[in-house]
């Protein structure tokens, strides 16, 4: 077993497992950019249209309403570039009155997946079990978990669907022993599908990192991993026939008097969901995307997209950086076995490829020296 | 840009609060040892009898003053390094010349740290001392061990009557140090448990062999127990990783087995420290020089 660390959530950060919605904005905001191709002229659109295709990816829009103009947002020190929606409220899509929850005919299905993403369709035709992967990526997070909880069937519908279509055999789902919501929710529908299997793993950091977890857990090829977004964004997709429009997102850290795990449309300015969900508390912030120990600062006005599952509102405080005392830790905890300690000395100039960005390296430093930070700069 | 804003909680408070209570501990037996236990018994005069405690003011003096001067504000350090120093001189060392050494060679160690904190500045002035013991043949003895006839016992020697500093013989209570050191997540305590059992390996080695050149309490050289709880693990001037560690905690145990046993040098852990940290600092630069080349 390849070393791992016990890091536990603040009772106080813990979230309110009543989910929160938020899901009428005034506007949301696509990113895009010069080379975005349009997909429609149309400025009224539906909930679901597709707008435009962007870095080999598709954009749909969440709500129906009408296209206003593109924007530019400064956030950090780039400007980005956003279509920007005015929602009408009216939820309209084309699917209104068809609900696709029934399981699909196999053929069809198969179909849709080799529509859906390539490496989906090439590598289910070789694999032999199917995995699970709902581990929080860190124990701040919660939005995984709540999506478990909510929509276990759904999920396990799905598995069992595709594993029906390539004759998989075995499906495994991997959770946190801590995460008692997903555990007991998986429990009550485990006995309809005998070829899934629970297993827990204890809530250490990073068993939560993918590439992490599939060396360490996963001892073949033949395994096929999907974490429980990407199933239930298939799921909605090739099931339910429609685009997932919202995200869960967790909102915690500590200048939140109540932190919440919040269900919003994607697109929507973070700001406006901070408004309307949480009551901070009257001091200084700084924003953090997706954790603590691996995080990303961000501004007020970040545009959610699918990537985003947490957002911290911390205390602005000022890491002081000393010099290096040499301590190792660094080196001791790193659990793919980098040498945090030589990027250090070389300032930055080296970086290791078998470095999975955990942040357990500068987690650890007495020095408080941003390690995963030296190594981004590469 | 990914940014870490949690950090593990470390008290170094803690640590340090720790070690000045095993260091009170220890110059309170280096104290008895080497004058109240003889003023009881009325070998020795009162004054003699309160020379350890000198030993340990004039530190906290030497080490105050150049605190002061160099604007470095930590009480705990300063009672930490004041002590530390007042332990490591032998019994019989001359108070004035201790004085001089002290304050000098702080006042150095002060301007030296603001450069680097890779220099082992206890382990430098504990080699200086020996150099001056050996160089005006000042013996590891106390006053009255030196005029009269001793003979100690294994239980005697692991309790503190040892030869070594003032207050450094007590293996017992460094032990005792290091079961608490020992539990601190930053104490490379890997480093010393490998100097300990090569040192422990070698010495058994022998004694099985040539049974009748070894005593069992020539085991317990109360330099090398010191030296391997307090000098050793020190993170500044230890390897980094964990393998380059456990060899540097190798050759120390190895060169101090040596050094003690062979060459009969009482304080010859402190000697092989000295020469394994040289040996490792230039095979440091040279394993920087060599990254810095390949990152070019």
């Amino acid at each position: 077993m390849k070393k791992a660390v016990s890091i536990l959530c603040p009772e106080k950060w813990k979230v309110n497992r009543q989910v929160k919605e938020f899901l009428t904005p005034d506007f949301v905001y696509l990113p895009i950019s010069k080379e975005a191709k349009m997909l429609t002229k149309k400025r009224n659109v539906y909930k679901g249209d597709a707008l435009y295709e962007y870095q080999k990816k598709t954009y749909y829009s969440p709500i129906s309403g009408k296209i206003e103009k593109i924007v530019s947002l400064k956030q950090g020190e780039k400007e980005n570039y956003f279509l920007k929606i005015l929602n009408d409220f009216q939820e309209n899509d084309h699917y209104q009155g068809v609900e696709h929850t029934t399981v699909m005919l196999t053929n069809d299905l198969k179909e849709r997946i080799r529509n859906y993403h390539h490496h989906f369709f090439e590598d289910l035709k070789n694999c032999d079990t199917l995995v699970l992967f709902g581990l929080e990526k860190e124990p701040f997070l919660a939005s995984q978990s709540i999506l478990q909880e909510h929509h276990m069937d759904e999920i396990c519908l799905f598995l069992d669907t595709l594993a029906s279509c390539y004759h998989i055999d075995h499906i495994f789902l991997y959770f946190q022993e801590n995460d008692q919501e997903s555990i007991e929710a998986a429990e009550k529908i485990l006995n309809v599908y005998p070829k899934m299997q629970m297993i827990l793993l204890p809530p250490y950091v990073p068993y939560g990192n993918r590439s992490f977890f599939r060396q360490t857990f996963l001892s073949h090829d033949r395994a096929f991993l999907l974490s429980s977004y990407e199933v239930f964004d298939a799921f909605y997709e090739l099931i339910k026939l429609r685009k997932k429009d919202f995200l869960y997102l967790t909102i915690t850290g500590d200048s939140v008097k109540n932190p919440q795990v919040v269900k919003v449309k994607i697109g929507t300015v973070l700001e406006d969901v901070i408004k309307h969900c949480v009551s901070c508390k009257k001091n200084k912030m700084t924003i953090l995307k997706n954790g603590l120990l691996a995080g990303e600062v961000v501004e007020e006005n970040l545009v959610l997209t699918e990537d985003v599952h947490g957002i911290f509102l911390m205390k602005t405080k000022e890491i002081k950086e000393e010099k290096c005392i040499f301590c190792g830790k660094c080196n001791a905890v790193c659990p793919v076995g980098c040498n945090p300690y030589k990027m250090v000395q070389t300032k930055g100039k080296f970086h290791d490829s078998r470095c999975i960005s955990c942040g357990l390296c500068s987690y650890v430093c007495p020095s408080h020296i941003s390690i995963l930070e030296k190594g981004d700069e590469k | 840009m990914m940014k870490t804003w949690v950090h593990l909680s470390y008290d170094s408070k803690r640590t340090k609060k720790i070690l000045l209570f095993f260091l009170f501990l220890l110059f309170g037996y280096g104290f008895y040892k080497n004058g109240l236990s003889y003023f009881f018994f009325k070998m020795m005069s009162f004054s003699d009898a309160l020379k350890p405690l000198w030993f340990v003011l004039i530190g906290i003096f030497c080490s105050a003053v150049s605190f002061l001067l160099f604007r470095k504000k930590d009480f705990y350090s300063l009672l930490i390094e004041g002590i530390l120093v007042g332990l490591l001189p032998p019994p019989s060392f001359p108070l004035h010349w201790f004085f001089i050494y002290t304050f000098f060679f702080l006042l150095l160690a002060r301007f030296w740290e603001r450069k680097t904190s890779l220099i082992p500045m206890m382990l430098f002035y504990k080699v200086g001392l020996i150099g001056f013991t050996s160089l005006f043949q000042i013996g590891l003895q106390n006053v009255i061990e030196q005029t009269t006839p001793y003979y100690y016992g294994t239980i005697d020697v692991v309790l503190g009557r040892g030869l070594g500093g003032v207050g450094t013989t007590s293996i017992f209570l460094v032990v005792l140090l290091f079961g608490f050191l020992g539990s601190d997540f930053y104490y490379k305590k890997e480093i010393s448990i490998s100097a300990f059992f090569s040192y422990t390996f070698l010495f058994f080695l022998f004694f099985f062999l040539h049974p009748e050149s070894y005593l069992l309490q020539d085991y317990f050289n109360p330099s090398f127990f010191f030296t391997i709880v307090l000098f050793l693990p020190r993170n500044a001037s230890s390897p980094a990783t964990k393998m380059a560690g456990l060899f540097y905690g190798v050759g120390v145990g190895i060169l101090s087995y040596f050094l003690i046993h062979c060459f009969s040098i009482q304080e010859g852990a402190y000697l092989s420290l000295f020469l394994i940290y040289f040996l490792f600092l230039l095979l440091h630069f040279l394993w920087l020089l060599r990254q810095k080349k390949n990152v070019k």
